[in-house]
């Protein structure tokens, strides 16, 4: 290693590069990405953020499971 | 991005400890380092010297402040026949950071043995005591839970929020399962449907 440097990252510039790469991953579910991303993959997550991000995955789920009817013209 | 790391290009022993000549050690090649060789063949003083150079009262923990009948005191910094060869006892780095090297010295004689000021401003940026000892150590291995050294070591490397995304994601996938696994409202919906069949 001749005199060379290695940089070094602060947690919250990792967390959004780790939330970057998984939203942008072929074959992720991009919804569940966007979740943990805006919930999870934080450095200073809010105190409620599991149950947060559970509603949210919960929602996403009902939404999936009752998608709206197909309108007839 | 947060402060290009400080690695420590180069020291030099001139009359410290077991050295009377000047010993130069460089660091700047080399990734990882380890030091091997027989006893009484200055190991202790190199590891002495980067501990004196940052210390904050120039001198080194087992040597103490003051000569005491335990303690050696920082007269024992210098090596013996530093006088008689006329070296001045000292000890000399150089401490690469953002492509720029800083070069400084400490004297390790006298009632002021002063930190430079690069050293102090290296000094601050540190997560973790440059040397670590074996009692240290031992505490570390054989006292404290692998939970507590696993907290410990995250808090050195300051991965302190990630161990805390690690915790939220057990946690969430553990709240998630036991939503999908929840059988309730299957059952519910079963009665339901079994009483709008009667």
């Amino acid at each position: 290693m001749p005199d060379t440097e290695e940089k070094s990252q602060t947690p919250d510039a990792f967390l959004k590069d780790v939330a970057a790469t998984l939203q942008a991953g072929v074959g992720v579910d991009f919804d569940l990405a966007k979740i943990l991303a805006a919930e999870i993959l934080v450095s200073k997550p809010s105190a409620d953020a599991v149950n947060r991000a559970k509603a949210a995955i919960i929602a996403l789920a009902e939404k999936r499971a009752n998608p709206p009817e197909p309108v007839h013209g | 991005m947060v402060d290009a790391l400080i690695s420590i290009r180069r020291l030099e022993l001139r009359a410290f400890r077991a050295y009377l000549a000047p010993a130069p050690f460089e660091f700047g090649q080399k990734k990882c380092l380890a030091v091997l060789g027989p006893n009484r063949h200055g190991k202790t003083s190199l590891i002495d010297g980067l501990e004196f150079m940052f210390s904050d009262d120039g001198t080194l923990e087992r040597l103490g402040n003051r000569t005491v009948q335990t303690k050696a005191g920082p007269v024992a910094l210098a090596h013996n026949g530093a006088e008689a060869a006329k070296v001045k006892p000292e000890v000399l780095i150089e401490l690469l950071q953002a492509g720029k090297i800083a070069k400084a010295s400490r004297p390790a004689a006298g009632t002021k043995r002063p930190r430079p000021d690069a050293v102090t401003a290296a000094k601050v940026q540190f997560m973790v005591d440059p040397i670590i000892r074996g009692y240290t150590l031992r505490f570390f291995v054989e006292e404290q839970t692998p939970e507590d050294r696993y907290k410990a070591v995250a808090t050195w490397l300051d991965l302190s929020p990630l161990v805390e995304v690690q915790k939220s994601l057990r946690a969430l996938r553990m709240a998630v399962k036991a939503e999908a696994e929840d059988q309730k409202p299957i059952e519910r919906l079963n009665a339901a449907l079994k009483k709008s069949h009667r």
